[in-house]
């Protein structure tokens, strides 16, 4: 059912299709095409839809190198470009751009696959106790 | 700052609180609370803002509730997103919030405590660590704890306690007391839950 209401999402968001002002800085026109660059980013893109299950919310991006070339995109693409500058997570860029979280990993999923982004999705399953104790520290730092 | 500097610092582990509650009971307040007195100057920085809000003039296929975000930073290695379900939620997004979470606080207004059955339920249901706060209402201390404890008919284990959703020391109290009943059930056996 969750993962219904999000792929109709997904399958609507911008990001399904081409985002406008989302390609792979170097591929213009006059270059053609660049065989074995472009599986990478593919395989990244990949890990961000995981096989269509949606990403955790609470994952994080963080730009690449190649983020420097992405002054020419859209305003939301361009958006989240700048925010990624540090670990962000898919659930702040949602709040950060007031829009839904199925619109963000659309977004993001573009981006990762033009190699501007880079997605660091939680480990999954409960937290360990020893991640729960490390919590524990940090929350009680006055 | 060049972006190749940013590339090499340690991307910490995301981590999750869910805060619930039925409608008006504070869930909103709560996770504002926490946000709202962070000193900038440590690292203990906040950002919070609703999710789903779209602006005018924005096409989009769906509509998301408005979920509520605060980020705590927890040292290098951790960050911790307190995530306000909205009363009106869909239970789909409940089953997203809940998937490798830390636990939830569930709040509850005695005086309107059926407001809250169907967050307790979730949280049973998902079988995923939580304390009840009692948020400081008006009226609200003529309650004990034990009183809340029965009347939602909770668990020998899970913590009741009292919060001012609008003090964010209560709040962070609350959550310190969230992740020390999660500890303590993750170092003992569990069972399956028992069907209702």
């Amino acid at each position: 059912m969750l993962r219904s209401v999000w792929s109709s999402a997904i399958d609507h968001a911008p990001g399904s299709g081409t985002v406008r002002g989302v390609e792979p800085p170097g591929r213009g026109a006059h270059e053609g095409p660049r065989h074995g660059v472009a599986t990478l980013p593919a395989v990244a893109g990949a890990r961000v839809r995981r096989g269509g299950r949606a990403l955790p919310m609470e994952s994080l991006v963080t730009t690449t190198a190649r983020a420097r070339w992405g002054h020419g995109l859209d305003a939301d693409p361009r958006r989240i470009v700048e925010l990624a500058g540090r670990p962000v997570s898919l659930v702040e860029i949602g709040a950060a751009l007031a829009v839904p979280l199925a619109v963000v990993r659309g977004i993001v999923g573009d981006l990762v696959d033009g190699g501007f982004l880079e997605v660091h999705a939680p480990p999954g399953g409960c937290p360990s106790a020893s991640v729960l104790a490390r919590l524990l520290d940090g929350l009680r730092v006055p | 700052m060049s972006p190749d500097h940013r590339l090499h610092e340690p991307v910490p582990t995301p981590l999750k609180v869910v805060v619930v509650g039925g409608a008006g009971v504070g869930t909103t307040t709560f996770v504002r609370a926490v946000s709202e007195f962070a000193p900038p100057s440590t690292d203990r920085y906040v950002t919070v803002a609703p999710v789903g809000d779209l602006p005018a003039g924005r096409a989009t296929a769906t509509t998301t509730a408005a979920l509520e975000v605060a980020r705590v930073g927890v040292g290098d290695s951790h960050v911790l997103y307190l995530l306000g379900m909205p009363a009106q939620g869909r239970s789909s997004m409940w089953d997203e919030l809940a998937r490798g979470a830390v636990g939830a606080v569930v709040l509850v207004d005695p005086l309107r405590i059926e407001i809250s059955f169907a967050a307790v339920d979730f949280v049973e249901s998902r079988d995923i660590p939580f304390v009840v706060a009692v948020n400081g209402f008006p009226g609200a201390d003529r309650f004990r704890p034990a009183d809340v404890h029965d009347a939602l008919g909770l668990r020998g284990d899970v913590p009741v306690l009292p919060t001012d959703a609008r003090v964010r020391g209560s709040c962070l109290a609350t959550v310190i007391r969230l992740v020390e009943h999660a500890l303590d059930r993750s170092v003992v056996v569990r069972f399956p839950p028992v069907a209702r």
